[in-house]
């Protein structure tokens, strides 16, 4: 992990703790990430009726980045596109749709540091690598 | 016994609920009979990704409410996000029991069923501020800790078992007060038909009432009665 990077799980352990209690404040990490993303989404697709069911799926996938600031708009019925700000000042701007054809522009200090396309774990997973210089 | 219906902070976050059985049938044959069933209820799929714990991906269904995870002898059933309520999720259990005893599951035993609710106490600082200076633990035995877990086997007048986890000292960024993990885990072995869903249900109920009241008994009464906006009677077996 490089030193701009901070990891995902970024709960703060006051005292030591044993291993089951890690694990459990992760799984509640991920779950308030999650209950988040999906909210944002949710008011993102403003008054659009019918339902959404690629959103339990983006937002798993979009929880698992180590978010530092962002965005979702939902220009059209079944397409997202976020704009993140990562831990350690990596931008994103990642588009996905209903049928998991994602695409992410990767931007750092405004150059641009790479493109991504295929679905949107792909993606999320190269974002990964590169936030974290794997 | 009341217990808390509504709460509001809710501290539940996460549930999950293991229904394992036993099966003479080859796995893929299993698994080919567990994609029939969920694929109906719930469209949507995909491979876990592996990990420590589990290092084989796992096949999971899930929709808004639910997930479904099919695991060798074992499904995994756990909260996409929000926890819906018993209700929801004893319906939607309903569903995928009913489907799976009716369709194609008819030789195997279920022969365990355990439910874990998983609690974040914020703004709590440490645990006496969460749970009851009970007989659970010695006083001896709290002192200076941070966390604490507590197993007990099954009892016969309730059939269930149960281990919970306290750890205090949890947050979650740096604004956040310190927090209070309340992890409890209560099951019943008991081997019943997976054609016999009924029972099957009876047992989920079981081990659900169970829970509560384990957690009515653990939490302190003044932190339940502040944050509980709706009780509900729950009897004992």
């Amino acid at each position: 992990m490089t030193d701009h990077a901070l990891p995902n799980d970024t709960f703060f352990i006051t005292k030591q703790l044993p291993r089951i209690v890690l694990r459990d404040a992760q799984r509640l990490q991920q779950k308030r990430h999650i209950i988040e993303v999906k909210e944002k989404m949710r008011v993102a697709r403003g008054s659009r009726r019918g339902s959404a069911p690629e959103i339990p799926w983006i937002s798993e996938k979009i929880a698992t980045l180590p978010l530092d600031r962002w965005v979702v708009e939902s220009p059209e019925d079944g397409t997202w596109f976020f704009k993140v700000v990562l831990n350690g000042g990596l931008r994103a701007n990642i588009q996905v749709d209903r049928d998991d054809d994602a695409f992410v522009s990767i931007h750092r200090d405004g150059a641009s540091v790479g493109l991504a396309t295929g679905g949107l774990k792909q993606v999320t997973t190269a974002l990964m690598r590169l936030c974290y210089n794997r | 016994m009341n217990v808390p219906k509504v709460m509001d902070p809710q501290p539940l976050f996460d549930v999950m609920i293991r229904i394992e059985y036993a099966s003479d049938r080859d796995r893929p044959s299993l698994m080919r009979d567990w994609t029939a069933v969920l694929a109906d209820l719930m469209p949507q799929m995909d491979l876990t990704p592996s990990s420590d714990d589990q290092p084989v991906p796992v096949v999971r269904f899930f929709d808004e409410v639910l997930s479904v995870a099919v695991h060798d002898s074992m499904i995994a059933v756990r909260t996409m996000a929000e926890y819906p309520g018993w209700d929801t999720v004893r319906s939607r259990m309903s569903d995928v029991l009913k489907k799976a005893s009716r369709d194609v599951l008819g030789i195997a035993t279920v022969t365990k069923i355990s439910m874990n609710y998983l609690n974040y106490f914020r703004q709590s600082a440490t645990m006496e501020d969460v749970v009851t200076a009970s007989s659970l633990w010695p006083e001896s035995f709290r002192r200076d800790r941070t966390s604490l877990r507590h197993a007990w086997q099954p009892r016969a007048a309730t059939e269930c078992g149960h281990e919970v986890i306290i750890g205090d000292g949890v947050t979650f960024d740096s604004n956040d007060e310190r927090g209070v993990i309340l992890d409890i885990t209560a099951w019943t072995e008991q081997d019943v038909p997976i054609s016999d869903s009924q029972s099957i249900l009876n047992q989920l109920d079981r081990v659900h009432r169970y829970e509560k009241r384990l957690f009515a008994a653990l939490v302190q009464p003044a932190l339940l009665a502040t944050t509980t906006k709706e009780w509900e009677d729950c009897d004992d077996d």
